[in-house]
């Protein structure tokens, strides 16, 4: 222990030296904050792969694919056409109404998904209500917290399940008999455009670093496809199915894209002048819009969107323009509730009616009405008794002669319908909101039908009775 | 009893055991103190129903065996007995009476510490490894130079993390931009590193800078706030420091002296530091989750400062006619390294089934979880029950419960 020991002899001094070395290369490769890249920050700091672990990891053993049971005007062509096409009689009655028992306190719904299994209703709250056709709480979902000013997309359905869509990415498969959670799935970013069901997937396209991405998220398992589409397309696009079995028809501003689902592929766009209000609306192999600048166009699938034919109108569209099968109209409601005809083939106006509609839906719908009343209203035989309805006045419903618009008959209702009805073992069910703010379902019938289970209903009592 | 008595020899035979012996009674009953401020921890913890076990045991449910009553005397003599304890080390000559006061202390400290893994703390670790090492291990002033040196230098490998570097943790203690920030934390693991190993040189120019960065680091710890750690970092200093000055006063001596017994054995220190830095180093060689090994080893690292894991769990509190997605909210404030830990998430769905069974048309929760280690490059699911609150769901088999299953168990 001499003095000298005291120096640091080379080899020590060598050793501190490496050692000083490894602490740097540690903290610079445990560090990638020194660089200030932002991209390279976020993608350190939340893995993609953390969030897209379903719940359950393993997936759902035997589920399989059902189809669709819920579109937005009754087909995902948009075309507003009654899916039964069976003929009807025009006098309607409203034969039963049912309050809508959700339970929760504040609840505004905002958007409506309905088939016959009931209605799963959505709005600015974490909750997915589902209610009876006849109005009572089946179950219902809270799903996670959301952030102020944004709200649940509406739930998409097929015959076993709802899809629920969270704003933040999550999305939830769940089993519409009980309520309870099928699967869980979360790629963690925000929904540019309304999340749809496309054959065996659930799509949610989100915004990718150029373009958007579409996110396919199995139905059966909630498993995302490795396949992310990449589509050029502006956000808040809409979707309705194309000609064919593999082609989408997209409307963003002023642009109508046909996308090619099989290569993912935008086959054509065509740019309009003016920005498009609402989906297209898809006849064989014809596209509708109607325009914020009162005009409806009809495009042609077959020449790239090519424009046939345009019409101007005296006030800007309400809805989508709706197609009328065999008469050969093509019909919209108009902002103050009037409707206009135009004719199919020619783009000519046909007609227009000076209608007030004071309700929240403005699409119009076309049913088939009875031989009885094709004679009635002088209607063609060969345009087989299609007629136009739309909500009307204050809480009504109108049915209207295609080929003059002439009135055939208006239906009063409870409440002022909030979404096309639901067709339902004859009935026509309406989701309203009353006056005062509640919501109802009512269940429209013929007036043949009332009778039918009046007689019925009676038939039953009078035995029952006589047993007493 | 020799080496009882080789032990107390040594200690009488140098200044600064004998005040760092002093100095880890202060830390002791600085320890006690912030279990009593935070409502007397490990008495709480012992009144609560389920405890939470250290990695290295199965259960242990029968650390519970001690009745409350006992615990409470323990808890009380391990603040007394280790003040008593500084008192005679610090300002007498009944080296040995302080020497088994502090052995007792120890005794009283470590049963308690060792009730619940909520008690683990990183100063926990430094005060009760530090102290078992100056009462049984051979060789006192060299194993607690190198342990010294090897808990600072093995806080700083903990901080390189891109948690800690990212600079939150300055961020949220101190109102910096976030540029500084991350200028400190990295200045932080430099300091420690670096600065910690140049206690070990014999050189005054590398010691001494060393030793003032270091000093320097600890007083800006205790500025922020951090009481205990800043406090033992600062004695180890203080030791360090009265330990050089007595080796170059003993080298200066040297040809005076004479030796009665023969220099102390280095092996049982040289065993403990080798277990300490395999501990350490365990983050780095990619032992399975699950296995044994790191299962112990687990037991001896230190706690990351800044929480190194990313964890995501959704659970939802199933009702008779309803589902809600809800949040698990902690029974109560964790530090950063335990906000992903499976048990504690265990423990906290288990009170909330209890909480919830007060309500008619509760059913149970269903939770899943993932984990990710900024260091793996995938997620682990560390649970899915869809029934939580089924007695059966134990904390052994939630690894082996799946959501699939028709009945969970």
């Amino acid at each position: 222990m001499d003095y000298d020991s005291r120096h640091v002899k080379w080899y020590w001094l060598l050793l501190f030296i490496v050692y000083c070395g490894a602490v740097v290369y540690l903290l610079f490769s445990g560090n990638p904050y020194l660089y200030s890249d932002q991209e390279l920050r976020a993608s350190m700091s939340r893995s993609d792969s953390l969030d897209l672990l379903t719940i359950p990891a393993q997936g759902m053993s035997g589920g399989k694919i059902t189809a669709q049971t819920h579109f937005y005007r009754f087909d995902f062509q948009r075309s507003g056409v009654d899916p039964l096409g069976a003929p009807r009689y025009k006098d309607y009655v409203e034969y039963q109404t049912f309050p809508v028992q959700h339970g929760l306190e504040g609840f505004e719904i905002e958007n409506i998904a309905q088939d016959s299994s009931g209605f799963y209703l959505t709005g600015a709250s974490p909750w997915l209500v589902s209610v009876s056709l006849e109005g009572e709480l089946r179950w219902k979902f809270k799903l996670a917290d959301m952030k102020p000013g944004t709200k649940l997309w509406p739930a998409l359905l097929d015959e076993d399940s709802v899809y629920a869509i969270h704003p933040s990415g999550e999305i939830l498969g769940i089993r519409k008999s009980d309520g309870s959670l099928r699967w869980l799935t979360n790629v963690d970013k925000e929904a540019i455009a309304e999340p749809f069901i496309w054959q065996d997937h659930v799509v949610i396209p989100v915004k990718g670093k150029r373009t958007s991405e579409w996110m396919l998220i199995r139905r059966t398992d909630g498993k995302l496809n490795e396949k992310v589409p990449k589509i050029d397309v502006k956000p808040g696009f809409m979707v309705s199915k194309g000609p064919g079995k593999k082609t989408l028809i997209l409307t963003a501003e002023n642009k109508v894209y046909a996308l090619d689902t099989e290569r993912w592929k935008i086959e054509w766009s065509q740019t309009l002048t003016e920005p498009i209000k609402g989906p297209a609306t898809v006849v064989e192999n014809d596209i509708l819009v109607a325009t914020l600048g009162a005009k409806v166009l009809k495009l042609d699938v077959n020449r790239k969107g090519k424009v046939e034919w345009e019409v101007e109108l005296e006030k800007s569209p309400a809805g989508s323009p709706t197609y009328t099968p065999m008469a050969n109209r093509v019909t919209l409601q108009m902002l103050g509730g009037e409707i206009a005809a135009i004719d199919f083939k020619t783009g000519k106006l046909a007609w227009t009616y000076n209608s007030t509609n004071k309700s929240p839906l403005t699409d119009t719908w076309s049913v088939r009405l009875s031989g009885k009343h094709i004679e009635e209203y002088k209607m063609d035989w060969l345009h087989k008794g299609w007629t136009i309805w739309s909500a009307c006045s204050n809480r009504n419903f109108c049915m209207f002669t295609p080929n003059k618009g002439q009135l055939i008959q208006s239906v009063a209702i409870s409440a002022q319908p909030l979404t096309l009805p639901l067709q339902f073992d004859r009935r026509w069910i309406f989701f309203g909101r009353t006056p005062k703010g509640e919501y109802l379902i009512s269940h429209m019938l013929e007036n043949a039908e009332i009778k039918k289970l009046k007689t019925q209903a009676s038939a039953e009592t009078v035995p029952s009775g006589s047993k007493n | 009893m020799d080496y009882i008595r080789a032990n107390i020899w040594e200690i009488k035979k140098s200044g600064s055991l004998r005040t760092l012996g002093a100095l880890l009674a202060l830390f002791h009953i600085l320890n006690f103190y912030l279990w009593w401020d935070d409502g007397n921890l490990p008495l709480k913890f012992v009144m609560q129903g389920q405890p939470m076990c250290w990695s290295w045991f199965e259960n242990c449910e029968w650390m519970r065996i001690i009745p409350a009553g006992i615990l409470t005397f323990l808890y009380y003599s391990y603040a007394v007995v280790m003040a008593v304890a500084a008192v005679i080390l610090l300002l007498t000559e009944f080296i040995a009476f302080g020497y088994y006061l502090m052995l007792v202390g120890f005794f009283c400290g470590i049963v308690l510490y060792f009730q619940d893994l909520r008690l683990s703390s990183n100063e926990g670790y430094f005060i009760f490894f530090l102290s078992f090492s100056y009462l049984l291990v051979p060789s006192k002033n060299r194993v607690m130079r190198w342990l010294i040196v090897s808990f600072f230098a093995a806080r700083g490998l903990s901080q390189a993390s891109p948690d800690w570097l990212s600079g939150n943790w300055y961020r949220e203690h101190i109102n910096v931009p976030i540029k500084l920030a991350e200028w400190f934390a990295a200045l932080s693991l430099l300091v420690q590193m670096i600065g910690s190993v140049t206690l070990l040189f014999r050189d005054a120019r590398y010691f001494w800078s060393g030793w003032i960065l270091l000093f320097f680091f600890e007083c800006t710890q205790l500025y922020i706030g951090e009481l205990l750690a800043a406090s033992t970092g600062l004695g180890a200093l203080l030791y360090i420091l009265f330990e050089d000055l007595e080796r170059r006063k003993q080298e200066r001596e040297y040809i005076y002296q004479s030796f009665i017994r023969p220099e102390p054995s280095f092996v049982l220190g040289g065993i403990l530091l080798a277990l300490f830095w395999t501990a350490q180093l365990t983050p780095f060689l990619n032992l399975e989750r699950t296995s044994t090994v790191k299962r112990i080893l687990d037991v001896w690292a230190l706690h990351p400062e800044a929480a190194q894991e990313e964890c995501d769990q959704r659970t939802f509190a199933i009702y008779k006619k309803r589902v809600e997605q809800i949040e698990v909210e902690p029974q109560m404030a964790r530090q950063p390294a335990m906000l992903c830990n499976i048990y504690m998430r265990f423990l906290d769905l288990k009170a909330m089934c209890s909480q919830l069974a007060s309500d008619p048309d509760f059913i149970t929760l269903s939770s899943a979880m993932d984990i990710r280690s900024f260091r793996d490059n995938s997620i682990f699911r560390a649970f899915e029950v869809r029934d939580f609150c089924s007695p059966a769901l134990t904390f052994k088999n939630l690894n082996e419960v799946k959501w699939t299953m028709t009945q969970d168990m």
